[in-house]
């Protein structure tokens, strides 16, 4: 059987942390990617970062992610900003 | 009833958590320690994994994916304070803990999970506990029997 894995925003993280629910995560996925943009964005405000720093630290299936094809994540962005 | 699960590996902690997740709708109070404690150099043991562990009623062992000085600390640690305990290992891991954990420890065997749930069940008929004690390890036990056998066959 293959590890189900997904990719979060901030958006999701902040509201996951809010009500307690980051630990819940770990029974639909056993990997959860959080990408360089997404921590830089979170670093931004200390309560954010340490909320972020203290998630990687107590959840091991919290990881960070910097390997990532560039060229899709312009594909992806391109397609987000013209709609069609 | 406080429930105190000592996973073996950061990559264990995924079922101590679902296990945690399961416990707490059931009424249980479950504890696991912060990833934190399973990297880098082996530390003495975290001061609030040992509050936690000296309140605990239960000690429930998963060891799946590794074997971390951790994890055997707290194990240990939870003989010497006399909890009730079962120790689940995938077998890789059972020559590790057998000689520390001879009567707790209940390996998986993934081609007869019938006769792992009869070692947990043989081991909670000589266990001097209550039953909700019992009660407790039995279930606890069988999901993480379930969660073991139903986790990623890709484990290094």
């Amino acid at each position: 059987m293959r590890s189900r894995g997904c990719t979060i925003d901030s958006s999701c993280i902040i509201a996951l942390d809010h009500l307690y629910l980051v630990p819940q995560l770990s029974m639909l996925f056993e990997i959860v990617l959080v990408p360089k943009a997404v921590r830089n964005e979170l670093f931004k405000v200390r309560a954010t970062k340490d909320r972020l720093q203290l998630i990687f630290s107590t959840y091991g299936f919290f990881q960070r992610c910097d390997g990532y094809d560039q060229g899709t994540v312009d594909f992806l962005l391109a397609e987000r900003l013209d709609p069609v | 009833m406080k429930v105190f699960i000592s996973y073996g590996d950061v990559a264990d902690q995924v079922t101590a958590l679902r296990l945690q997740a399961l416990g707490s709708v059931n009424g249980l109070t479950v504890y696991v320690p912060p990833a934190h404690t399973r990297r880098g150099a082996p530390p003495p043991l975290d001061p609030e994994a040992s509050q936690k562990l000296n309140q605990a009623e239960v000690v429930l062992g998963v060891v799946g994916s590794g074997l971390t000085e951790a994890c055997r600390q707290e194990l240990s640690t939870g003989l010497a304070l006399h909890k009730n305990m079962i120790v689940m290992s995938h077998p890789v891991f059972a020559p590790q803990l057998q000689p520390h954990f001879v009567s707790d420890l209940v390996v998986i065997d993934p081609a007869n999970p019938d006769r792992v749930e009869l070692g947990i069940v043989q081991h909670l008929k000589v266990l001097d506990a209550q039953q909700t004690a019992k009660t407790a390890l039995l279930a606890l036990g069988t999901l993480a029997l379930g969660l073991l056998l139903l986790a990623p066959a890709d484990r290094s």
